[in-house]
Formats: structure tokens, C-alpha cells, sequence
């Protein structure tokens, strides 16, 4: 393993680098969990890292809470998500998910924007940042902002719509609906151990309800399914208008196909394409159980 | 479940060699054949050293790391090392014990030649007259006819090396344990949550109750894995999973509740009584969740590790079958 390595500390600088490589290669490295197994793996010859970590800049590394919702650096870690306590109230699903991410160590370092740009099939706060609607933010080199939504970030497996010039800066999650009374918002994974897992499976769901128990918003995701993680669009929208506690066995099993429509797992060597959908079939009938 | 305790000849000899020697200031040396894998065996053979010699614990050093001095031993593996290492140390330490009692002896101008180890003293069991133990090492080194307190010993346990037929009385000593344990199984996931595993163990005498809990637990997440996740994958000859990314060890966010009770024996083999304790509580776990699983779906596993997948196939199965036969 054998790189150069830039080390910017503020924004002005970050986008430097990145003006001034774009005809070398290069690589971003946030809390580098994955980046340096990658390296490690498949070494990279004439290969420069720019190191975010670095970087001062809060609206890089920090968290906003507005009317709109919350926006997060893309710097943020999983640890600052796990311990945020209006992160947890209002969005539970990312709570959980970064939760579960591998272990407390590599949470530390491990953020929001590099799982995001990993673009791993499994990833876990990927797979409940879209099940959360979000929109991610860009920088270019330009100083141009560009939004784009979540579900057209992930292109194919480690792929995203980033363009070179540009560097992921934040990510709005928007706000629960005025009319919201409950919300029903989890993250399921499975793996076959407690912790320094990989998701087998996972699914996402961020259901929002009114007063009178209808539900009014919709967000349902799946991870380790597909060559990205999916938003399971239609059986999202089979939801709204239903009552949350009345969502009869047949109703359950018409979401849960829906939501499997969306899956076209692979067999490797952590499960069989058989096991995936069998088990997204029944977690996601289990949201209503 | 029945297994080795301790002495398994499973190669020509079990045996374990040891020299000890103390210095002019009473400070202790062993030098043994046996490793240290984080077992706790330099802890298990310094007690055994303080409690025969009366000398603090922190005058005693376990050199265990250089196979240049080190005598003959087999390696750390069938539970062997507090039992063989153990007698061993306790052999050598009785020869030098003889030398040094006669010294003792003949400086406290006394005939008899019983004497306790205690506080850094050698005390007249008779008289209770005593002597400081690092006196008398000096008294042996510089007065005539000089000589060092050093002393080796080579233990061989009395068991015999299986015949042709795999047959015969391999052991020293042997363990025995049973195990009984409580799983939850998610129907949807095919995931066997392990809840608690009661472990009744016979362990001979206790040498040290922090170290036996700790090779009690250890060994059951062993087990534990054995049976769920740990599974070396190929394909074509080749190892799929060769890292611990793939290769699923437990950690410690598994660990399941485990309740010790340990049957406390006195094996006449071991070092004050004590056996081998560290493979035992792996070897029934495994089986005892396979049958735990059976007895909650009413369907049959016979091939570890048992899976998720495996388990939902089997369920699958079973329903299949149940559908048929209506």
C-alpha cells in the first residue's frame, strides 16, 4: 500500500486539492474503515488520498436542526449520530442503523458521508438515509452547490452521481410531517452475529402516523438486496391511507411482495439469493407485528 | 461428556521438564518447558511456587519464551498444561526442597529434616526455630562444598500411548461436564439466540477460581461459535473465507448467560489435586444447542454450524412436508 496523501484543513483548501488532481487519480478518506481494507486488498499505483478528516469547517463535520429538518455534515461520525438524542426521537431508523454499524471502536471514526460514498449494497445508514428521504448536498470545485435525492445518488455497486470535481458536503434529512402523532422507525438487520457485522439483509422503515392511527408519510428501504440499496417506492405507497394497527395478514403479505419486488439479491458466500429474500419477505411483514 | 484432563498421550511423551532455581537473594526462577497462551499458566505455576516455597509471588519469574534454555514439552493443547506443567514444577521443586532442608538443617543444628516454606523463613516443623531461605541459598553457594540451588525434573504422566487400534489408557486425568442450554429461535430470521448455558464441570481441586471462570466462559463462546457461525467455506480447494471479515468468531456482544457450577474433585493425578479444565466446556456445547433447536422446531439438525439459512430451509421443509401430507 503505497500513496500520496493531502492533508487540507479548511474547505477552501479541500476544494484546492480537488481542482488540482482532476487529471490524477485520487481518493477521498473520511474515517478510511473501508478505504484502507480496499487499498490493502487492491493496491493502487500513483494514488493520491485527500484526507477530510482535517478539514474545520462545521458545516462539514457538524449537525443543523432547523424547520426544514436536520442536516448533517458528511463528516459526521456514526458515534455522534448514535448518541444524539433528537436524532433518535425523530428519526429513530438512522439512530439504529448507525447502531448497529460494526463496533463502538470503528464508529468513531466512520461517517455519514463515507458510507454514503462507499456505496456499498450493505450499507446501513445508506439504507436509512433513504428510507428517510433524504437529499444529499455537493461541492464542486466551482463553488456550485448541487442537491440531488438520496434514491438517485447510488448509481451501481460503489458508484454514486458525484462527479469528480465535486465532494459530498452534507445530508438533509427533512422533517416529520406536522401531522405526524406516532412514527414506527427501525432498522433490521441481519447477520449472524451481535456486532463487526456485515448486513446479510436489512431493511429500513420510517412510517409516520396521525391521530387517528392513518398513516400519512411512508419510507421503506432495502439493503444487501441489490447492486444498490433500493427504495421500495410502491409498497410505500400501498401503506398510506391504512390504519397501522388494522393492516390485516393479507395486507401484510401484499407489502412484503411488494417490497420484495424491489430485491434482486446474489448468492455469496454470507447467504444464498433463496435465504435474502425468504428473510426480507418475513422482517417486513414483521413491521406490523 | 467425557475428556482428557490432563497427560493425553497423543504423542510419544506428555511430559514437561522443568528447572528452578533460587538466587542468593531468594528470588525464584522457573524455568519451563510449558507456553503461556493467555491461559494463565505462569500465573497457576508461580502460586504453586509461593505456596511450596513461602516466597512472595513477586520474587517469582516464569521464563517460558526461549526454546534455547527451555526443557522438553509438547506444546499447549488437550488440556494439559496446570496438570503436567504443574507436576513437573512440583517434582523439581522437591529436589531442590531436599537440598535446601539439609542446609537448613545443618545451620540450625538440627537433626530432623521436616520443614515448612512460609514468609520467606525455612521454620523447624520441630523446634520452630527458622532461617531466612535466601540465607541458606548462600550459605549452599559460598561455604563447602559449594553448590547452586538449582534442580531439574522431567514429569511423565503414567498414560500409555494408544495402540494400533486407537485404543487404550491415553490420559492422566480425565474431565467430565455436562451442559444444559436455553435458545430462542426467530422463525423469520432462522437466527438462534443462545440465552443461558448451565455448566456443570468437574474440575478437580481449584488452583485459581478468576482463571477457571475465565477458561470456562472463553471456552463456551468457543463452543458457541462452533455451533452457529464458525465455518471455514471452499470452493474448488480453495479457502472462501480466509480473514475474520468472513470467518465468523464470535466477539463479545454474544456472550450468552453462563452459569458455572463447578463439581470440585481431587484427582490423585494432578498438582494438589487439580485437572485440566480449558477444552471441556467447548466440546458438549455445540450438540447441546443442536438439540436445544430440535426440541424448539420439531426438526433435525445435524450439520454445524447451524445457520440461519439452514434454519429456514429446514423450517421450509417442514412445512412443505406438513402440506403434503394434508
Amino acid at each position: 500500500m503505497n500513496f500520496e496523501i493531502i492533508n487540507p484543513g479548511t474547505t477552501k483548501e479541500l476544494l484546492g486539492a480537488v481542482n488540482k488532481l482532476q487529471k490524477e487519480k485520487f481518493r477521498f478518506g473520511a474515517g478510511c474503515t473501508d478505504l484502507l481494507m480496499e487499498l490493502k486488498k487492491k493496491p493502487e499505483d500513483g494514488l493520491t488520498i485527500i484526507n477530510l478528516s482535517q478539514v474545520k469547517d462545521s458545516s462539514f463535520s457538524g449537525i443543523k436542526k432547523s424547520a426544514k429538518g436536520m442536516r448533517l455534515g458528511a463528516m459526521f461520525t456514526a458515534h455522534k449520530i448514535v448518541v444524539n438524542e433528537e436524532i433518535k426521537n425523530a428519526f429513530n431508523v438512522l439512530h439504529e442503523s448507525a447502531h448497529n454499524l460494526a463496533s463502538t471502536q470503528i464508529r468513531q471514526v466512520a461517517t455519514v458521508g463515507g458510507n454514503l460514498c462507499t456505496a456499498s449494497p450493505s450499507g446501513d445508514i445508506a439504507c436509512a438515509l433513504v428510507a428517510l428521504d433524504a437529499t444529499c448536498e455537493m461541492l464542486s470545485t466551482t463553488g456550485k452547490r448541487r442537491e440531488i435525492n438520496i434514491k438517485e445518488f447510488f448509481i451501481g455497486v460503489r458508484t454514486t452521481a458525484i462527479g469528480k470535481n465535486e465532494v459530498l458536503y452534507g445530508i438533509a434529512v427533512p422533517a416529520n410531517e406536522k401531522k405526524t402523532k406516532t412514527i414506527h422507525s427501525n432498522f433490521i438487520k441481519i447477520g449472524t452475529r451481535r456486532s463487526m457485522e456485515c448486513s446479510v439483509v436489512s431493511l429500513a422503515y420510517h412510517i409516520q402516523v396521525n391521530e387517528e392511527g392513518v398513516i400519512i408519510k411512508a419510507g421503506v428501504s432495502i439493503g444487501a438486496s441489490a447492486p444498490t440499496v433500493r427504495f421500495a417506492e410502491e409498497a410505500c405507497d400501498f401503506l398510506i391511507g391504512k390504519k397501522f394497527k388494522a393492516i390485516s395478514q393479507k395486507e401484510k403479505e401484499e407489502f412484503a411482495e411488494k417490497v420484495l419486488s424491489y430485491a434482486s439479491p446474489i448468492t455469496d458466500i454470507r447467504a444464498t439469493s433463496w435465504y435474502r429474500k425468504e428473510v426480507l419477505f418475513n422482517i417486513s411483514k414483521s413491521i406490523f407485528e | 461428556m467425557l475428556h482428557v484432563g490432563g497427560g493425553a498421550k497423543i504423542y510419544r511423551s506428555d511430559g514437561c521438564g522443568t528447572t528452578l532455581k533460587i538466587d542468593p537473594y531468594g528470588y525464584c526462577t522457573i524455568i519451563t518447558g510449558s507456553n503461556e497462551i493467555g491461559q494463565g499458566s505462569e500465573t497457576v505455576l508461580a502460586m504453586m511456587a509461593s505456596e511450596e516455597l513461602g516466597i512472595d509471588l513477586k520474587r517469582i519469574k516464569v521464563i517460558n519464551t526461549d526454546t534455547d534454555i527451555k526443557p522438553w514439552d509438547v506444546g499447549v493443547h488437550a488440556s494439559r498444561t496446570s496438570f503436567v506443567a504443574g507436576n513437573s514444577l512440583l517434582g523439581a521443586i522437591k529436589i531442590l526442597k531436599e537440598k535446601l532442608n539439609k542446609k537448613a538443617g545443618e545451620l540450625l543444628k538440627t537433626a530432623h529434616s521436616e520443614f515448612e516454606y512460609d514468609g520467606g523463613e525455612i521454620i523447624s516443623n520441630k523446634t520452630k526455630e527458622h532461617i531466612a531461605l535466601d540465607k541458606v541459598v548462600r550459605e549452599m553457594h559460598f561455604s563447602e562444598p559449594n553448590e547452586l540451588a538449582i534442580a531439574s525434573f522431567f514429569y511423565e504422566p503414567t498414560s500409555k500411548f494408544q495402540d494400533k487400534e486407537f485404543k487404550g489408557n491415553v490420559s492422566g486425568s480425565y474431565a467430565f461436564a455436562a451442559q444444559a442450554i436455553e435458545v430462542e429461535v426467530d422463525t423469520y430470521t432462522g437466527n438462534v439466540r443462545v440465552l443461558d448455558i448451565y455448566v456443570a464441570q468437574d474440575v478437580g481441586k481449584v488452583l485459581n477460581p478468576l482463571l477457571l471462570g475465565g477458561q470456562i466462559e472463553g471456552g463456551i463462546l468457543q463452543g458457541v461459535g462452533y455451533a452457529l457461525t464458525e465455518e471455514l467455506l471452499m470452493h474448488e480447494g480453495k479457502i472462501l473465507n480466509s480473514n475474520f471479515h468472513n470467518y465468523k468468531m464470535l466477539t463479545a456482544a454474544d456472550i450468552p448467560n453462563i452459569h458455572f457450577f463447578p463439581i470440585e474433585t481431587n484427582d490423585k493425578e494432578g498438582p494438589y489435586g487439580a485437572k485440566g479444565v480449558g477444552e471441556a466446556p467447548l466440546i458438549p456445547t455445540a450438540a447441546a444447542i443442536a438439540n436445544a433447536v430440535c426440541n424448539a422446531l420439531d426438526i433435525e439438525v445435524i450439520d454445524l454450524p447451524i445457520t440461519p439459512e439452514k434454519v429456514l430451509r429446514a423450517i421450509a421443509e417442514k412445512k412443505k412436508l406438513k402440506k403434503e401430507i394434508v
